[in-house]
C-alpha cells in the first residue's frame, strides 16, 4: 500500500432476511485502499461483490438488508452515519458508477441537467456557472462538442457516450474514492479498453482511490494494483496484483485463472472448468464456502472455517493448506 | 456429471396458495365465497320457506325466528328468497364472464400475435363496444334481445369481453418478442402451437386475476338490470330486484331492501378481496425467488 | 474438397426504418447484414465474432430464416434454404437448432424442462410414443450433464449455467447436424463458461456436430472456433484460421480488436501498446460508403471513401481491405 488509507473497511457483513431464511451474503470482508490507488474486487454471483460496496454507501435498503461493521471514511464510520451526513458523501466524496448506463440515467432528462444536479447540490453551483463546469467535465471525459450535447437526451448518445456521462457524473465533485461496479462490462471491448484509459488517467490527475469491481481477470490484470478476490462473501485471497497472478495460491484463484481460455498455438486441448455451481447464499457449507468445487477439499473443508493467513506481508490466502501442500 | 439445483423445489401452484393466504382481506373474500357457494349449491336446503309462500298475515314482519331476515310486501320469506337468488347471481357472474373470456381471449390473442390490420379492425370493435357505458350497454343488448335471465347473461358477457381482449392483447405483445418465443419458432413450431402452448399460458396470470374481478362486476351488473326489471323475471327471485321492490316499503319494512343489499355488498367485496390477493400472489411470485438468489450478487 | 454443410452467399439482412409523416414512407434501411460471405465445412466450427451491431447475431438468425434475409443466398447441405416453401423449411428445421444467449429468457418459464426437451420431437413428430420420448428426454438430458431425475423442474430452479444446458439439450432432442451458438457463454459466470464450452465440444466429437459460434469474447472464440470470420457494420472484413488470425491479423480492425482485448497477465498488460479506435461506430442506416470501417482506420487512404474492398485472399486467410492485394499481400505501409 502505498501510503495511508483512505478507506478502510473492517469485518463487513451483509445479510437479507428472506421468506426461506436469512441469507449471508457478505461475510466479514476487510480491505484498505489508499489515494491513488487502484484496489480490484473480483467475484462471481453469489461473492457479495457488488452488495459489499452499496452497502459501503448505505444504498441496500435495510430491512431486508442487515449491515455490520466499520467503513471508516475521514475519521466515521459509513455505515453508521445518519442519513444526511451520508447523503452528503455520496457523489461529492465517495461515488459510484455501475454497469448500465441506460438505467443510470433518466431517459426524460438531459445529461446537462443530469450532469448540474450533484454540482447544486454538493457545490452550491448554479446557472451558467454550473453549464460551464458540466461542459468543461465531458470535455474531460472525452465527449466531443460538449457544450452543444448538454441539451440532448440520454437516448442520443451511444452506449460507450452513456458510459462516460456517468464517468463524468462520479468524477463532477472530484471524489476521493470512486467504485466501479462492472463500469465497463456492458461495452464493446474496443469501447472499454478507451474508457479503462480514460479512468486510469482521470485518477492520476485527481488522486482518486479506486475499487474496481468486476469478474474480468483480464481488466483486473490492467488496471489494479492490489486484487481482493472473493468467493461466498469472502475474501479467499488478496494480494497485490503481480503476486495474485504470478502465486495464485488460493484453489479458487487458481482454479478460475487455470479455466480461462488463453489463445495461441499452445493453447490447452480442453479448459479446466472449475466443477459445480455458483454458492447461493441460503445453503453455504459450514466450512469454507469454495469447499464444494475444491478439488483438494477435504472433510476439515467443509466443516471448519479457514483463518484468513498471511504467508507474506502483503498477501493473504483463506485456506486450511499452505500451497506447497497442494500444488506440489 | 449431475449436479443439484440450487433453489428447492416448490411447485408454483403451493407458492401461489401460500400468498394468497397471507393476505388477510382474501382469506376474509374466500371464506365468504365458500359460503356463497354452499349457500347456492344447496340452496333449497336452506330456505326454510318456499320463495313463493306467501302468507299475507305476517306480511311486512321484522326479523324474527321463523323469518330471519324478516318477510316482504306479501309476507314472503325475505331469508329464503336472498338464499335462492344467490343461484342466480352465480349463475349469471359465471356464464357472463365465461363468455367474455371465451370472446375476449381468443380476440386478445389473435390482436396481440398478429398485430396490423387483424390488430386494427379487432381493436376498433373492441373501442366501440368499451366506449358505451357497461350498464347502458347491457340495457341496450337486453332491450334488443328480450328481458330475461339468458339475455341478461348474454348481455353483461358482451359488455366484459373488450377488457379480456384488452388485458390478453397487452400480455401477448409484450411476450410476442421475447426469446424463449424465437427459441421454440426456431424448432419449427407453428404458430398456433406457439400461441396455444407458450403465449397463453404465460398471460393467464393476469386473465386470472381480471376474472375474479369482472365476476364482482358482473354479479353487480346483473343486480343492476334485475333492478331495473330486464333480468330474471318474477316470480324467480334475484338480489337486485328485491333491492328495487324494497324500495318502495323501505319506511316500513327497510329489512326488505337492506338485506339483497348487503348480500351485494358481501359477494362483491368477496370476488375483489380474491382477486387483488391473486393479483398479488401471482406474477411477483417469480419475483421473489430471484431476488433472494440475486441478492447474492 | 468435400461440399460445404452451410455455404452462404451476399447475405444481406436490411430492416426498413419509416418516417413518423403521415403516410410512412420508408425513408431508409438499416443495413444489418450487408452482403456477408462464408462457407462451414462438416464437423467443422467457425467462430463469428464482432462487437455490438455489427450483424452477426442477425447473420445467426437469418441462417434459420427467424429473420427475413433481404437478399443474398443460404445453402444447407446443397439445399436453398432461402427460397424454401414453409413445409419444407419445416422439416428442415430439424437439422438445425440454435442456441441462444440468455438461459433464463430462451426457456419458457411456464414449462418444465422435460417439456421443454420433448416439444421439439413433438413438433416434428419424432421419437416415437410416449414413452420412447420419455427415453429420449432422459438421454439428452444425461447428455449434456443433467440429472434426469429433476425433468420435471422449473427454469428458475435451476442456475445459469444450468439453464443453458437445458437450452442445449432441447436443441439436441432432433440430433440435429448443424446448430448456430448465439452468445452461449456470454450470460454465465466465467468459473461456468469453462463448463460449459468443454461440454459443447465433448458433443460436437462426439455427435459429429457442425457449429456457428457466435461471440463478442475473442479468447472463447479462438479457443472453440477453427476458423474466424470477423464482421464490423454487417459485413465480414477478415477470414481466418483460429491461430492465423492471433498470429497475423490484417485488418485494421481485427488488429484494434486482438489489443483491446485485456489479457489476464499483468506483465502483459503493463507493457502492450493498445490500438485505440477513436470515435463511435457509425450508424448501420448511413453507413460510410466504400469501405465502412475507414472513418475509423490510421491507414485510410485514396481508394477507402470509393470502393468496397472485396474479402479476397490466396490462401485461407481472407481480408476485406485495400492495403492488400487480392493474394493477400500487403502492397501499403
Amino acid at each position: 500500500m502505498t501510503g495511508q488509507p483512505v478507506l478502510s473497511v473492517n469485518d463487513l457483513r451483509v445479510s437479507f432476511a428472506t421468506r426461506d431464511g436469512l441469507a449471508p451474503v457478505v461475510n466479514g470482508l476487510t480491505y484498505q485502499v489508499a489515494q491513488g490507488e487502484t484496489l480490484a474486487i473480483v467475484g462471481e454471483s453469489g461473492s457479495g461483490k457488488s452488495v459489499s460496496s452499496m452497502a459501503l454507501m448505505q444504498l441496500l435498503p435495510t430491512p431486508p438488508a442487515r449491515v455490520t461493521g466499520e467503513a471508516l471514511f475521514e475519521g466515521r464510520n459509513l455505515l453508521t452515519l445518519e442519513e444526511p451526513e451520508i447523503r452528503k458523501v455520496r457523489g461529492n466524496k465517495i461515488a459510484m458508477i455501475f454497469q448500465d448506463p441506460m438505467t443510470s440515467l433518466n431517459p426524460v432528462r438531459t445529461i446537462g441537467k443530469q450532469l448540474i444536479e450533484p454540482l447544486e447540490l454538493h457545490r452550491g453551483l448554479t446557472g451558467n456557472v454550473a453549464r460551464e463546469r458540466a461542459a468543461e467535465l465531458l470535455d474531460a471525459v472525452g465527449i466531443p462538442s460538449a457544450r452543444e450535447r448538454l441539451d440532448d437526451y440520454p437516448h442520443q448518445f451511444s452506449g460507450g457516450m452513456r458510459q462516460r456521462v456517468v464517468i463524468a457524473m462520479g468524477i463532477c465533485c472530484e471524489p476521493d474514492v470512486l467504485i466501479a461496479d462492472e463500469a465497463t462490462t456492458a461495452l464493446d471491448v474496443t469501447t472499454q479498453a478507451k474508457i479503462i484509459e480514460e479512468i486510469k488517467d482521470l485518477q492520476d490527475r485527481l488522486g482518486m482511490a479506486l475499487i474496481w469491481i468486476t469478474h474480468d481477470l483480464g481488466v483486473v490484470a490492467g488496471v489494479a494494483d492490489t486484487v481482493v478476490v472473493l468467493y461466498g462473501g469472502r475474501i479467499m485471497e488478496q494480494a497485490p496484483v503481480d503476486g495474485l497472478f504470478d502465486q495464485r495460491r488460493h484453489p479458487y484463484t487458481r482454479g478460475l485463472l487455470a479455466s480461462l481460455p488463453v489463445p495461441g498455438r499452445n493453447r490447452p486441448k480442453k479448459l479446466n472448468a472449475i466443477p459445480g455451481l455458483p454458492p447461493d447464499p441460503l445453503r453455504l457449507p459450514a466450512g469454507c464456502p469454495f469447499s464444494p468445487r475444491c478439488v483438494h477439499a477435504v472433510e476439515v473443508c467443509r466443516s471448519d472455517r479457514p483463518d484468513v493467513r498471511w504467508p507474506l506481508d502483503d498477501h493473504a490466502v483463506a485456506c486450511h493448506f499452505d500451497p506447497e501442500e497442494l500444488y506440489a | 456429471m449431475t449436479e443439484v439445483p440450487t433453489v428447492a423445489h416448490r411447485s408454483r401452484l403451493r407458492t401461489t396458495v401460500e400468498t394468497v393466504l397471507r393476505n388477510r382481506l382474501a382469506v376474509v373474500g374466500l371464506i365468504i365465497l365458500g359460503a356463497l357457494i354452499v349457500t347456492a349449491i344447496f340452496a333449497p336446503l336452506i330456505a326454510p320457506h318456499g320463495i313463493n309462500e306467501i302468507d299475507i298475515a305476517n306480511r311486512l314482519s321484522g326479523p324474527s325466528t321463523d323469518h330471519w331476515f324478516g318477510t316482504d310486501d306479501v309476507g314472503r320469506d325475505v331469508f329464503s328468497r336472498v338464499v335462492i337468488a344467490s343461484r342466480v347471481s352465480l349463475q349469471v357472474g359465471l356464464i357472463s364472464v365465461g363468455i367474455a373470456l371465451a370472446l375476449g381471449v381468443p380476440v386478445g390473442l389473435l390482436s396481440g400475435f398478429y398485430g396490423g390490420k387483424v390488430d386494427s379492425i379487432l381493436m376498433r370493435l373492441m373501442d366501440i363496444l368499451f366506449s358505451v357505458p357497461a350498464i347502458v350497454l347491457a340495457i341496450a343488448i337486453v332491450a334488443a334481445l328480450g328481458p330475461n335471465l339468458v339475455n341478461a347473461m348474454i348481455a353483461i358477457g358482451i359488455v366484459y369481453t373488450p377488457i379480456f381482449a384488452r388485458i390478453t392483447r397487452g400480455s401477448v405483445l409484450s411476450l410476442r418478442d421475447a426469446v424463449f418465443i424465437r427459441a421454440v419458432r426456431s424448432l419449427g413450431a407453428n404458430d398456433a402451437r406457439i400461441v396455444i402452448s407458450h403465449i397463453l399460458p404465460n398471460v393467464i396470470a393476469p386473465i386470472i386475476v381480471q376474472t375474479s374481478l369482472s365476476l364482482a362486476f358482473a354479479i353487480l351488473a346483473e343486480a343492476a338490470l334485475s333492478f331495473l326489471g330486464l333480468g330474471v323475471q318474477p316470480p324467480n327471485p334475484a338480489w337486485g330486484r328485491m333491492l328495487s321492490d324494497g324500495r318502495g316499503f323501505f319506511q316500513q319494512a327497510p329489512w326488505m331492501a337492506i338485506f339483497p343489499g348487503l348480500a351485494i355488498f358481501v359477494t362483491v367485496f368477496a370476488f375483489n378481496a380474491v382477486g387483488d390477493g391473486l393479483r398479488d400472489a401471482l406474477d411477483p411470485q417469480q419475483r421473489s425467488v430471484i431476488e433472494a438468489r440475486g441478492a447474492g450478487e | 474438397m468435400p461440399e460445404p454443410l452451410l455455404s452462404v452467399s451476399d447475405l444481406k439482412v436490411h430492416f426498413p426504418v419509416h418516417g413518423t409523416g403521415l403516410l410512412r414512407r420508408r425513408t431508409g434501411a438499416v443495413k444489418a447484414v450487408d452482403g456477408v460471405s462464408f462457407e462451414v465445412g462438416r464437423g467443422e466450427t467457425l467462430g463469428l465474432v464482432g462487437e455490438s451491431g455489427c450483424g452477426k447475431s442477425t447473420t445467426g438468425l437469418a441462417l434459420l430464416r427467424l429473420v427475413a434475409a433481404t437478399g443474398g443466398t443460404v445453402s444447407f447441405d446443397g439445399i436453398e434454404l432461402t427460397s424454401l416453401g414453409k413445409r419444407d423449411l419445416r422439416s428442415l428445421r430439424r437439422r438445425m437448432a440454435m442456441i441462444f444467449q440468455d438461459p433464463m429468457a430462451s426457456l419458457d418459464p411456464r414449462m418444465s424442462i422435460a417439456d421443454t426437451v420433448e416439444e421439439p420431437l413433438l413438433i416434428h413428430r419424432l421419437g416415437g410414443d410416449r414413452a420412447a420420448r420419455r427415453r429420449r428426454v432422459g438421454e439428452v438430458l444425461e447428455l449434456v450433464g443433467l440429472n434426469p431425475d429433476h425433468r420435471n423442474r422449473y427454469p428458475h430452479e435451476f442456475s445459469g449455467g444450468q439453464r443453458q444446458r437445458v437450452g442445449i439439450a432441447r436443441a439436441l432432442a432432433t440430433n440435429p447436424d448443424f446448430i448456430v451458438c448465439d452468445e452461449p457463454i456470454a450470460a454465465l459466470d466465467v468459473s461456468i463458461q469453462a463448463q460449459v464450452m468443454n461440454l459443447l465440444e465433448d458433443l460436437q466429437k462426439e455427435l459429429g456436430l457442425t457449429y456457428l459460434f457466435i461471440a463478442h469474447d475473442l479468447a472463447a472464440v479462438q479457443h472453440f472456433s477453427d476458423r474466424i470470420a470477423v464482421m464490423y457494420l454487417g459485413r465480414i472484413v477478415e477470414t481466418a484460421g483460429r491461430d492465423e488470425l492471433y498470429e497475423d491479423p490484417k485488418h485494421p480492425y481485427t488488429q484494434a480488436l486482438l489489443s483491446a482485448v485485456p489479457v489476464p497477465d499483468p506483465k502483459v498488460e503493463r507493457t502492450r501498446t493498445r490500438i485505440l479506435l477513436e470515435g463511435d461506430v457509425p450508424s448501420p442506416i448511413y453507413p460510410p460508403s466504400g469501405c465502412n470501417f475507414r472513418t475509423r482506420c490510421r491507414h485510410a487512404f485514396e481508394p477507402c471513401p470509393s470502393q468496397d474492398p472485396a474479402l479476397v485472399g490466396a490462401t485461407s486467410q481472407l481480408v476485406a481491405c485495400h492495403l492488400y492485394d487480392d493474394r493477400g499481400v500487403r502492397i501499403q505501409p
